[in-house]
């Protein structure tokens, strides 16, 4: 049975936690963590004093941007080439399969609005998954049943091979690493979102 | 904690907004149907034998309904939304490099682009398969740095100054006119040596002489002896057909000491398929090179030979079949024309007191003979000595010896660039030697050999005369010392590279003036075609130097589709095509069959298929770019008719009736007149052609069907070719030599191939017709002495034999001996020290001997890269991309050590002749080293180092600067000072966008939609350096092949240089010239004061006998 609006969901949860770990936290980003969306994920943020900081742009420098740089520049490596190349190093070139992957199928990365080094950044390569999403959700509302099944089929095999295979490593170094209850959170919810999306696109596959 | 994907779900079902707060760094590329497209309705692709066909069926190439391709991976044919294009396929032909492969461009109706460019599945050169260069010509076709427009030298400015006007095509062609017009009134001897056309690479079969011809011009300058002259000239002496064409499909030998067909050498494409099936089948693969090419890097054997050295590895496995009487005794006896030998008792001498024979020969039997070949060859050239020479084991050499006994008679070759561009002599150490060794197994003409490229090559494109008023040009009477000076008679093409050197030697131009030869002193009006003199040649400061000199180079145009450092010292660029933008036919030996290609600008052929009309069918191509939104870019054959209405206004200098309409008088013809009277030539051509008219006429029902099988009865042949764009006239195309004399029974005469100025043929009575008993050649005595005109077959058959003077092959070279170079008659190599002393001219001069310093080396410059193409190749962003940062300077491994280099180290490069003992300068590169290289030897890719001067020229009268190959080219500031030149990058290539123009629109140039990607630039082109302008000029004495390697010291750079820079002193490049001219050559005249023999003919322009003839005081 085919959920009309799972894939819209979907790509809610995947723009959610891509914009958190892609960079610092701006007016956009505060007004989605006030989100419901935001609310529902993170509730152990909200039941604490941290999130009073959200709201006074210095606070927010201080305590939130610190922290994000402290787990994407300074002490974790949010690149998968680090996870997966035998000599740990970011790959920006055209050793980069993830780079392959998103050439083959049309895309094309903005590293400047990114702000990354590679394409294989934590927050791109769940910003594909968001994007895979709601070309899935396009195809539901035509309607399109086999393309849209065709598109999962893509989101799987790029979860499994590009996004399972590293990112839950990064994410549980950034829940012990975490100084803010917002990114140790974060990382937690996102690694048990991949784990469960992924188990629900094999179940429909 | 535990979160289940439900409450996650839950969660975002509610909310609303994350997707609009992600950063959006992730952005298709794939464009989606828009409202009105049209979708879904597209054509299947058939199933062949199983498989998806590579090409639609010909039949539908006027209209093929795609999915775009750029989406099949994200869905594909499942998705709804993915524009369906309406393609016309239209054939062209490739024109990055000489293998000329068939192309389709791919139009869209819609939008007139060409959305991609593919193989021709009708061209059974290239069976629909391309490399690299071919499928980057769409790249080239929509490079934004293309030249939009004419553009004249801003009036007051200097050349190289940099300024420019935006003019039209009109006045350049009235400007231009008007100037050769006044050259030409005079009609005395110089006028006739007033309009050079310099050509690159022709990539065209004919044309281009028919223009020089009707002008009366012999002002012919081609690039050849940069290229190929010197593994043209063993061919000559062997065949006089100046190129060998090997059948690689059926060789169980594919030895390659030459362009390396694997990697991006002569026909590469077409012959690396070639020989890839030939080793399916068991074939073996010798590469002979001193760097581990990739033909190297896949063969059964490399043999890292010292360059130079081939002549003497290939003597001694010809020695070592005699020896072992291994060679194919029937075919010499028959073949070869060892009778003519025997008879030289003064060569026989000669060699005696030079240590190459022991003794006379005896007699004068075949036996004789074989006792000759056994005392010249099997006595000195063994493997032992050959190994030194080359300095390589000689178990390599042994093993070799046993491919050549196991190929026996199935062995191919190509002799054309490597070792014979490489050294002096190098027509010996290529062709003259291979040909030694192949054809004493055997290996000429036959199923899996060597052959000649007569017969197995189609040129038709200079003879469309039947379709102009004025029919065939006559034959030139006049004889240029510019392009081909006294000095070098016997060379097989122009000494071009030296047109610069003999413009700025007044004294040398004062010499053969003084001895009654009329020596131009200036070149009133030069056109360089397809060709970028300054980059390419050796010296190029002097190229400079002469190009700025406004008294020797009085007017100068380039039709040329991009800018280029020659280009920058122009006084007009045209903007005419590239391969799918021009009309050329073309055809080349690169396998056993005659086959067309016929190039087309394929947006005006689309046009009018879809009943476009131009308002001047003179200029039809000028006006289809300008529709179709390309720019005013034109073409060739067009400019030049159009130019000789301008340049003979009138009529009265005799050059317009051979551009003017047969069918409309007093009009220039049209490109379909002109080229079906040439296709008509080809009988099964114009058989197949009529039919398929025929057939059009009666399947047409719409108007615009009826149009076209109208036309296409009117015009048949053209009418095929541009359907189809290639014809295979002839298969299986071997033992041309076996052919029967043309017999005419009733007439009671034979024709026979006779020199090129008694028309190439010549009709003789049969009862005149005698045979030689002794050497089976057929002959007549004619007034001027006997004329040899054939072979008797072994059944008695009248053979055509070869095109040399004896009809065989040309063992002993007898001419060689009249003209003053009897020592290397035959094939030979020198053994001793003492003999190479006196026989230094096939020596390399760059032979380890001249390296006598320890940081002394031989550098290779001249391999390509199988990307690049020369000059041709630096408008395309694709190639760029995957070509730059790739012309290292290799280096063995032992070598970097010894000398304390590191990979990516610069290496200072100084360059020193052999001959003048001058040192010219130095050029810094980096080092990569390897095991790949033969020690005390090194390569670097002359391929890379393009440059520019100024990244933003403004034109007068357009708003928007344009920009000189920005792909490809670094900036750099050039300093003079004297005599000495010196370059330094200053600016590496960077990123750049580009945007619509107001006048050119969307779709025009600088074509942003095709070029959204230039961000990606990541490639910044600081590793190549300008070497070719350090590098001295080496004319063979024979050939007149500039001979590429250079002998160089390498250095540690000092402080504050880098790579690409470079330093050179034009004056001892200038001295080494005279130094090779002084001390090597034997000028003309030769034997009844000729400036050339008579058999040699004069490529490109046919010129009259008495041209031939040396003049005197």
């Amino acid at each position: 049975m085919s959920h009309p609006t799972d894939a819209t969901a979907r790509g809610n949860l995947y723009g959610f936690f891509s914009r958190l770990f892609v960079k610092e936290l701006d007016a956009a980003a505060v007004e989605l963590l006030w989100s419901p969306l935001g609310h529902a994920l993170l509730p152990r943020f909200y039941a604490g004093d941290e999130a009073k900081h959200l709201a006074d742009a210095d606070a927010r420098v201080r305590v939130f941007d610190a922290d994000f740089v402290h787990l994407t520049v300074v002490n974790v490596v949010p690149y998968a080439s680090f996870y997966r190349r035998d000599d740990a190093r970011v790959e920006s070139g055209g050793a980069n399969p993830i780079s392959d992957w998103l050439s083959q199928y049309g895309f094309e990365v903005d590293l400047v609005a990114a702000r990354s080094l590679s394409q294989d950044h934590i927050g791109i390569v769940l910003e594909v998954m968001a994007t895979l999403c709601v070309h899935e959700a396009e195809a539901e509302a035509r309607p399109d049943a086999e393309y849209a099944a065709h598109i999962r089929g893509l989101q799987r095999e790029f979860l499994r091979e590009h996004v399972l295979s590293w990112a839950p490593v990064y994410l549980f170094a950034v829940e012990r690493s975490a100084h803010t209850a917002l990114y140790r959170e974060a990382a937690e919810a996102c690694v048990a979102w991949l784990g469960a999306d992924f188990q629900a696109l094999t179940d429909r596959a | 904690m535990a979160i289940h994907r439900r409450d996650f779900m839950k969660a975002a079902a509610v909310s609303a907004g994350a997707l609009s707060a992600i950063v959006g760094s992730v952005r298709s590329v794939v464009p989606k149907a828009k409202a009105g497209d049209k979708v879904g309705d597209f054509d299947k692709v058939p199933i062949v034998n199983g498989d998806l066909a590579a090409y639609p069926p010909f039949e539908k190439w006027d209209s093929w309904k795609e999915l775009s391709g750029e989406d099949w991976k994200r869905g594909g044919l499942l998705r709804h939304d993915v524009k369906v294009h309406e393609h016309m396929l239209v054939p062209t032909i490739c024109n990055n490099c000489e293998a000329v492969c068939g192309l389709t461009a791919w139009v869209d109706k819609e939008t007139l682009t060409v959305r991609k460019y593919m193989g021709n599945p009708l061209h059974t050169g290239s069976k629909g398969r391309n490399c690299a260069k071919g499928y980057a010509v769409q790249s080239q076709m929509y490079d934004p740095d293309r030249i939009p427009f004419p553009l004249k030298r801003a009036p007051g400015s200097k050349r190289g100054d940099g300024r420019w006007v935006r003019t039209t095509w009109d006045e350049a062609l009235d400007t231009i006119g008007k100037k050769m017009n006044e050259v030409l009134k005079s009609g005395d001897a110089l006028a006739k040596k007033s309009i050079m056309h310099h050509v690159g690479r022709p990539n065209e079969s004919g044309f281009t002489g028919r223009v020089w011809a009707s002008l009366g011009q012999d002002f012919q300058n081609s690039h050849t002896n940069i290229c190929s002259a010197n593994g043209r000239f063993g061919s000559l002496l062997w065949t006089n057909d100046d190129r060998s064409a090997p059948d690689w499909e059926n060789a169980r030998l594919i030895f390659l000491i030459s362009s390396h067909a694997a990697d991006a050498g002569h026909y590469f494409q077409q012959a690396a398929g070639q020989i890839a099936a030939a080793r399916k089948k068991g074939a073996k693969l010798v590469v002979l090179d001193p760097r581990l090419s990739n033909s190297a890097g896949i063969a059964d054997l490399w043999i890292p030979c010292w360059p130079g050295s081939e002549a003497a590895i290939q003597l001694a496995i010809g020695a070592e079949l005699i020896r072992n009487q291994q060679y194919d005794r029937h075919f010499i006896e028959q073949w070869w024309n060892w009778q003519d030998f025997m008879a030289a008792t003064d060569v026989h001498q000669l060699y005696l007191d030079r240590g190459f024979l022991s003794k006379l020969p005896s007699g004068d039997s075949f036996e004789a003979f074989e006792a000759v070949l056994m005392d010249l060859y099997g006595r000195n050239h063994t493997l032992e000595w050959a190994a030194q020479e080359a300095r390589v084991p000689v178990s390599m050499l042994r093993k070799l010896y046993d491919y050549v006994v196991y190929a026996g008679d199935r062995i191919s070759s190509f002799f054309w660039r490597a070792s014979a561009a490489g050294n002096r002599g190098g027509w010996m150490s290529s062709s003259r030697a291979g040909i030694f060794l192949l054809s004493l197994t055997g290996n000429f003409g036959g199923v899996g050999a060597l052959g000649v490229h007569h017969g197995r090559y189609i040129s038709v494109g200079g003879k469309g005369h039947a379709g102009t008023a004025g029919g065939k040009p006559e034959h030139v009477d006049e004889w240029n010392e510019l392009s081909w000076p006294p000095e070098w008679p016997l060379a097989s093409y122009e000494l071009s590279f030296l047109l610069p050197h003999l413009l700025t030697d007044t004294e040398w131009q004062k010499k053969w003036q003084a001895k009654g030869l009329t020596v131009p002193s200036k070149v009133p009006v030069w056109i360089p075609r397809m060709y970028n003199p300054v980059w390419i040649n050796p010296d190029g400061f002097r190229w400079i130097e002469v190009l700025r000199d406004e008294s020797k180079m009085e007017l100068t145009f380039n039709p040329s589709p991009i800018w280029s450092e020659t280009n920058w010292f122009m006084d007009y660029i045209l903007p005419v095509g590239l391969s799918g933008e021009r009309h050329d036919q073309h055809s080349e030996p690169t396998n056993v069959e005659a086959w067309a290609g016929f190039r087309q600008p394929v947006l005006r052929v689309a046009l009018e298929k879809m009943g476009w009309e131009p308002k001047d069918p003179a200029r039809a191509t000028l006006e289809a770019h300008m529709k179709a939104g390309l720019g005013e870019i034109w073409e060739e054959n067009e400019l030049w008719i159009n130019l000789a209405f301008k340049a003979d206004p009138d009529g009265s200098l005799g050059v317009r009736k051979y551009w003017e309409s047969k069918l409309n008088p007093g009009k220039p013809v049209t490109i379909a007149e002109y080229y079906d009277a040439a296709f008509r030539g080809l009988p099964k051509l114009k058989a197949a052609a009529e039919k398929a008219a025929a057939d059009k006429a009666k399947k047409a029902k719409t108007p615009l069907e009826k149009k076209l099988a109208a036309f296409a009865q009117k015009f048949p042949c053209y009418d095929l070719m541009r359907d189809r764009g290639a014809w295979t006239e002839e298969t299986h195309v071997y033992e041309q030599h076996k052919h029967h004399l043309h017999k005419d029974e009733a007439a009671q005469t034979v024709t026979v191939h006779a020199p090129q100025f008694w028309g190439g043929k010549v009709t003789y009575p049969l009862d005149q017709v005698q045979t030689d008993a002794r050497t089976k050649q057929l002959y007549v005595e004619t007034e001027e002495g006997r004329h040899n005109i054939g072979v008797v077959g072994h059944h008695g058959e009248w053979e055509e034999g070869f095109e040399t003077p004896s009809r065989k092959l040309d063992f002993y070279a007898a001419w060689m001996k009249d003209w003053g170079w009897p020592e290397y008659s035959v094939p030979i190599y020198p053994v001793t020290d003492a003999q190479k002393q006196q026989m230094e001219h096939v020596v390399s001069h760059v032979h380890h001997a001249y390296m006598t310093e320890p940081n002394a080396f031989a550098l290779n410059t001249i391999f390509r890269l199988p990307y690049n193409i020369h000059t041709r190749s630096v408008n395309s962003k694709w190639l760029m991309e995957i070509s730059q940062n790739h012309a290292p300077l290799w280096m063995a491994a032992r070598d970097a050590e010894r000398l304390g280099f590191r990979r990516g180290d610069p290496v200072k490069v100084k360059v020193v002749d052999t001959v003048s003992g001058l040192e010219s300068g130095y050029f810094i590169a980096q080092c990569q080293p390897t095991e790949g290289q033969a020690p005390g030897t090194l390569s670097c890719s002359h391929h890379a180092g393009r440059w520019r001067v100024m990244n933003d020229i403004q034109v007068e009268g357009f708003d928007t600067p344009l920009h000189m190959n920005r792909m490809g080219t670094p900036e750099v500031e050039i300093k003079e000072q004297g005599t000495v030149r010196t370059m330094h990058p200053v600016a590496g290539i960077q990123p750049f966008a580009v945007k619509a123009h107001k006048e050119f629109g969307e779709k025009g140039w600088p074509y942003a939609e095709f070029n959204h990607d230039l961000h990606n630039i990541k490639w910044d082109g600081l590793s190549g350096v300008w070497q070719n302008a350090t590098h001295h000029p080496h004319p063979d004495p024979l050939s007149g092949m500039h001979c590429w390697h250079q002998k160089v010291v390498l250095e540690k750079p000092g402080p504050g240089e880098k790579v690409g820079d470079l330093k050179v002193d034009i004056q001892a490049t200038y001295d080494t010239y005279k130094a090779w001219r002084d001390k090597l050559t034997r000028p003309a005249p030769g034997p009844g004061g000729l400036r050339r023999p008579e058999h040699l003919k004069r490529p490109w322009v046919p010129l009259t006998r008495s041209a031939y003839k040396m003049p005197t005081t």
